[in-house]
This record gives C-alpha cells, sequence and structure tokens, in this order.
C-alpha cells in the first residue's frame, strides 16, 4: 500500500479472512437473483433463450471477476487504533481512507446479521454528527467486535472528560 | 439495535458508563430521539398537571386564525388554477359559475379547519418553567414531549400577517437533527419573545428563572434595546439581488428569446398566454425575496444571533453562535461587479426540518445578499477571531484540469490555525469555511483517475447542511500533510479554543436539575456519553 493511504507509525490490522467467503456467496447469491429473474422471463415470454443464456454468461464473468478480486479487496481493507483517531482504509478501484477523531464519536454501533453470523462475523460502525464520514469496519471475528467497540466508547470518553 | 456479535461473545453492548449527572451536554444529532415521549394521565382541562405544575395554554384566538390562514391558502391555490389559462370572457363566465358552488365548498373547509384548530388547542398545553420545557398535544393520543433545553438548536418566532394583526407570534424550537421539534401557535407576542429569550439563556447553559423580565422587544422588527444590530440589508439590495439572480434573470431570458423567436416568425400573438403565467411566478419569486426579506436585519443578541425579516409575515430566527458549524460565501457571476454575496451556515437540526423546502432554505441562510463590508461583519460575529483574508490560498496542480476541465483553474485551499477554507469555481465562486473544532471527520480519497494523475481528494466532513468542504484535486503528498495536519489543527482547537464561540467547543454544560428517571432506550446505552460537547 502506498504512502498516502497508511496509517502513520504502525500497520493496518487486517480484517478477518473469512470475509472473503463471506462477500463470495453474497456476490454469488445476489449474481443467481439478478441474473435469473430477467433470464426466465425472457427465455419464457419470448422464447429467446439465447439472451437468457447471455444475461447467465454476463453475471457469471461479474462473479469470475469478484473472484479475481476478492483478495485484493480483502487485502485493502484496514483499521488501526492510534492515539487520538481511528483510521480506516478500504478499496482497490476508489481507494479511501476516514479518519475519526475518538472525540467525536457518538454511537459505536455492532451488527451481526443472519448471513454474517453464520460466517462468524460482525460489523463496527461509528456515526458521527456528519453524514458524511462512512466508518465502518466490516468482517470483524465477535470478538474483536466487542473488544473494538468497548475500547472505542472507552477512548471516546476519556477523550471527552478534558473539554 | 445492535443484535449480540455473535455466541460465545458478551452479550449486547453494555454502556461503556452512563455519563455521570446525566445529560449529553450541547444540542446533538444524537439518533435518538432527545426526548421522551410519554402517555399523558391528567385531563387536558385540568390547569395543574399531577406532579403540580402549572399548565398553559396557547392563545385563545389561535383557532380562528388557523381557519383564516386556510382560507388564505386555499383563496390562493384557486385563484392560481383558474387564472392563467384562457381569455378574459372565458375567464369571468368560469369564475361566476364556479363561484356557485366552491364559496360554500370553501366555508365548509374552513369550518371544519377551525373546529380542528380549536380541538388542537383545546388539547395542548405546555408547561415552560425554570425545570423543563414539556408540551402536551392530541386528543385521541396524548403525546408528551420534554425537550431538554441543552438540546435546542435555535428558536423561531415567526408572526404570519393575520396573527401579527392580532398580536401573535407562533415559536418554533428546533431540537437537533432526527427530530421535528415543537411549535408553539400561537402565543402573545410578548410571551412568545420572552419565552424565547428565557430558553435561548437556557439554551446557552446559563441559569435564569422563567419569571425575570427582559427588556420588551419591538413589533415592528422584534429587536429590543439590548440587541445590537449588526447589520440591515436595504430594500435596494434586495431588490438588486432578485433581479440579478437566476431565478429572475433565467426566465426572463426564456421569455425574451420566446417572445423574439414569435416576434421573429410574425406570430407573438401565440406566445403571449405564455407571459402570463411566467408574469405570475416572477411575481411571486419577487414577492417571496423582496418582501420576505425586507428589513433583513442581523443582530446580536444576548448569548446568539438573531435574523428577522419580513415585511407582512414578520420571522425572526435565533441561532447560539457555538452551533453554527460551517459557513458558505458564494458570489453569482452577475453579482460580481456589484460586489455581492450570499452567505449560508450549517446549524444542526435546521436542514432536517421535515416541512418544505423554502423554510430550510431560509434556515440555512445568514445573508440572502450582502456587500463585502457587510459579509465581514457577519463573519466577524460568526467567527470572532478568523480573518479570512488573511488565510493563504493555494491551488490544485495544473494536472486538475483534466479532471476539472470547467473550472481548475479556481480550486484553492487553505487554512489557518481556527479555519480550513476552499474557494472554487467563476459562474459561482464559492468559499466554504469549518472551523477546525467543528470538525467530525478527515476522510481521503483517490480514484484510478487521480491516481495516474497522482492526485487526491481531501473532504473535511462536518455536518449535513448547505456547506460541504472538499479539498479536490490535491498532488498526493500534499493531501497526505494537509489530512494529519488538518487532525492536528482540530485537536487543538478542541483543546485550546474559548468555549462559546463558534470556533471553540460548545461550553459545558450544567446537569439538568431534574433528574429525570427514564427507561433508557437500548441505543442510548452504546453512546460514549457527552461526546459532543464539542461537537455543536
Amino acid at each position: 500500500m502506498d504512502e498516502l493511504f497508511a496509517p502513520p507509525g504502525t500497520a493496518w490490522q487486517q480484517i478477518s479472512p473469512r470475509w472473503r467467503s463471506y462477500e463470495l456467496v453474497g456476490t454469488a447469491v445476489a449474481c443467481l437473483l439478478l441474473s435469473t429473474v430477467p433470464a426466465v422471463l425472457v427465455g419464457v415470454l419470448a422464447d429467446l433463450w439465447w439472451l437468457s443464456a447471455a444475461i447467465w454468461g454476463f453475471f457469471a464473468l461479474l462473479l469470475l471477476a469478484d473472484v479475481l478480486l476478492v483478495r485484493r479487496r480483502w487485502r485493502n481493507w484496514g483499521y488501526a487504533e492510534l492515539d487520538d483517531d481511528l483510521y480506516i482504509t478500504r478499496g482497490v478501484m476508489f481507494r479511501r481512507l476516514t479518519v475519526v477523531p475518538y472525540g467525536r464519536m457518538q454511537v459505536v454501533d455492532v451488527t451481526s446479521g443472519p448471513f454474517e453470523r453464520a460466517f462468524g462475523l460482525a460489523t463496527v460502525k461509528l456515526v458521527t454528527a456528519s453524514a458524511s464520514t462512512d466508518a465502518t469496519i466490516p468482517g470483524l471475528p465477535p470478538d474483536e467486535a466487542a473488544r473494538l467497540r468497548d475500547q472505542l466508547s472507552q477512548r471516546a470518553e476519556a477523550r471527552l472528560s478534558g473539554l | 439495535m445492535s443484535q449480540p456479535p455473535g455466541p460465545g461473545s458478551s452479550p449486547d453492548p453494555q454502556p461503556p458508563e452512563p455519563s455521570p449527572a446525566g445529560p449529553a451536554p450541547g444540542g446533538v444529532a444524537l439518533p435518538t430521539t432527545p426526548v421522551e415521549v410519554e402517555p399523558a394521565r391528567a385531563l387536558p382541562d385540568a390547569p395543574t398537571g399531577p406532579d403540580g405544575k402549572r399548565f398553559e395554554r396557547a392563545h385563545p384566538l389561535t383557532p380562528l386564525i388557523q381557519g383564516w390562514l386556510v382560507l388564505v391558502a386555499i383563496v390562493i391555490g384557486v385563484a392560481r388554477d383558474l387564472v392563467p389559462d384562457g381569455g378574459e370572457d372565458n375567464l369571468v363566465d368560469s369564475l361566476a359559475g364556479s363561484l356557485r358552488w366552491i364559496l360554500p365548498l370553501l366555508g365548509l373547509v374552513v369550518v371544519v379547519a377551525a373546529v380542528a384548530g380549536y380541538v388542537t388547542w383545546r388539547f395542548t398545553r405546555f408547561v415552560i418553567d425554570d425545570e423543563e420545557l414539556r408540551i402536551e398535544t392530541g386528543a385521541l393520543f396524548r403525546r408528551s414531549k420534554r425537550i431538554p433545553f441543552q438540546r435546542i438548536q435555535s428558536i423561531d418566532l415567526s408572526q404570519p400577517l393575520a396573527a401579527r394583526l392580532f398580536g401573535l407570534a407562533e415559536l418554533k424550537i428546533e431540537a437537533g437533527a432526527g427530530d421535528a421539534g415543537a411549535k408553539l401557535r400561537f402565543l402573545s407576542r410578548g410571551k412568545a419573545s420572552q419565552l424565547r429569550d428565557y430558553l435561548l439563556t437556557r439554551a446557552a447553559g446559563e441559569r435564569r428563572s422563567v419569571h425575570e423580565e427582559g427588556p420588551q422587544a419591538s413589533a415592528w422588527t422584534d429587536l429590543s434595546s439590548a440587541d445590537e444590530v449588526l447589520v440591515r440589508l436595504t430594500p435596494g439590495q434586495l431588490l438588486l439581488g432578485f433581479l440579478l439572480s437566476g431565478d429572475f434573470l433565467v426566465p426572463v431570458l426564456v421569455l425574451a428569446v420566446g417572445l423574439g423567436v414569435t416576434g421573429f416568425l410574425g406570430v407573438v400573438v401565440f406566445a403571449l398566454p405564455a407571459v402570463i403565467p411566467f408574469a405570475i411566478g416572477l411575481a411571486s419569486a419577487a414577492g417571496r425575496q423582496v418582501l420576505g426579506q425586507f428589513n433583513y436585519t442581523l443582530s446580536r443578541s444576548g448569548r446568539g444571533l438573531r435574523i428577522s425579516r419580513g415585511l407582512t409575515n414578520l420571522t425572526s430566527q435565533s441561532v447560539p453562535v457555538d452551533r453554527i458549524q460551517g459557513i458558505s460565501i458564494s458570489q453569482g457571476l452577475p453579482w460580481r461587479p456589484f460586489g455581492l454575496y450570499r452567505v449560508r451556515i450549517d446549524v444542526l437540526g435546521s436542514t432536517t426540518g421535515v416541512e418544505d423546502g423554502s423554510k430550510q432554505l431560509n434556515l440555512s441562510l445568514l445573508f440572502p445578499v450582502a456587500t463585502r463590508d457587510q459579509v465581514r461583519t457577519g463573519l466577524a460575529a460568526v467567527l470572532p477571531e478568523v480573518d479570512l483574508d488573511a488565510v493563504e490560498l493555494r491551488r490544485s496542480p495544473s494536472s486538475s484540469r483534466w479532471l476539472r476541465w470547467g473550472d481548475w483553474w479556481t480550486l484553492r485551499h487553505g487554512w489557518d490555525d481556527r479555519v480550513v477554507v476552499t474557494r472554487r469555481g467563476w459562474l459561482l465562486d464559492t468559499t466554504a469555511v469549518v472551523p477546525h473544532a467543528k470538525t467530525q471527520s478527515v476522510r481521503i480519497t483517490q480514484g484510478p483517475a487521480q491516481r495516474a494523475l497522482r492526485l487526491a481528494t481531501v473532504h473535511v466532513d462536518t455536518t449535513p447542511g448547505p456547506v460541504t468542504l472538499q479539498v479536490l484535486h490535491v498532488a498526493v503528498e500534499d493531501a497526505r500533510t494537509l489530512a494529519t495536519g488538518q487532525l492536528q489543527r482540530m485537536r487543538r482547537a478542541r483543546a485550546e479554543a474559548p468555549a462559546g464561540t463558534a470556533t471553540g467547543p460548545a461550553r459545558a454544560l450544567p446537569p439538568e436539575p431534574r433528574a429525570t428517571p427514564q427507561p433508557t432506550a437500548p441505543a442510548v446505552a452504546q453512546q460514549p456519553p457527552g461526546p459532543d460537547a464539542g461537537l455543536v
């Protein structure tokens, strides 16, 4: 990773490798649903089965691309807890780095849907007063998510006592 | 609510520790509702509530005025529908024909509105005393709403013409993002302005009794002897601003082109009917912008700034200075020769109002049109220690021309100890200013094209509103330096800046006097208590 998106002085903490399978299964299910409905409609109603094949083929390519890219996507997710701020980075094509000072956190949210739970994953989300903050860390093992949540809330509190 | 993160981990998130003496200070965009809604037990008639409080009611003329307002709204709506199309004879005929059934219908609607108004009035009561602000409403579904003083973001006092004639005013209390706030309509003007001053004092964290009388505000401008007028916009200025704005120029240009083309073809007659709706549209826009902003006055009043405006409907809006999150100063091309600017501010909660667009627009406006000196005076009131002219602006590198071919040479940014500034655009030359102490987070983003050009964009996030601050397309090294430097400046600004100014954190607030036993919603449990203090 280049220096633009590196945290100062530490290495990124990576998210769980299980996140890759979670993403792949998610993409596969989405592709299947999205492609099947129009493909079957086109085939049954208009008898254009070649078009259905094309639709399926297109989504199969998408899925293939995701299979090839998911490793890089996973590797580019990262977070780092520094003394005063939390750093989060993500993205392969569109890279981004979000830095949230602990003192600005209003809510630390941990969510884990049934699907995520099946993979043993949870998502931590930070909310500030700004709608554009976009600080979400997916693919954390539940223990790590809980630790992060407690740690962040504690730090948020400590940062604020001086105000 | 968050689910338990998974089997084998600690159950649901426990609160780090509920904030010691209770209140999350300073109005905050808490995702939880800042008020408690509980079923009221008392009968609406009871002059004193179950806790021995004295309840008050809005002014008894309220239903009448509400009926009148409905009538006016309908008449305007119907008239608009009837007038524009068709020739003259047609119009008179259709008017006479339709009046026969419109009038009784109108009467019925007004009666219904008045009865509804009466019921609402009868079942609405409020307590504003030294301990709390509570409003109870609803005939069938009773609601009791309590707004902590510290959550108050801004207070509007508005007087539609009909109410104004009777010396009445509506009090609107904004309580931060995610909450609709509260309305009291109508109170006598003196009472309303007294309550407003009281609530603002409490919102700023000072103790004061509701029974202390302040200086009375004037009926004409809503200013009292204690207020200091900073800027007053002249009617000529407002008119000039309107004549040079897109709202006026675009329709006029379209009309001119239309008439020119049809005139050239010799068929101008067909274009004439189109003139009428245009004229009506222009007249109503002019009315809104010139009469609605008439006598636009920015004054300093106690703990905050007050904006009052309007010829027939007088509106006055009060904002504590430390609730202002960001400022944008913009100048359209036609305004440039005249040195006019429009200034907007971010105030938490005001843009999330659920009402019509015009209201949101007005709430975020500091000056609809102002000269350079007026802007300077206004900025000095909002950001006392900042000299924007002294902030050194740097340009984005010229390689940004591939990404912003229309205005790459205008992209500039800079900062000083207190604020970060960006400026860009020539059609609409916009300067955005965000105090470091109000910054929520910093982001760097880079797309593929930017990566090829070794550029990146730095975002300085603030609360939702008209001000967005993005440093577009700076060199990669500069982006990194800017972002890390910005984080340091934010930290320092929050630690050092004097409380109670826009550049500093909101003042630490004393605990709410009355300990409210409240069933804490789980969402509340997770939030780091109190934080926001700095925030707003």
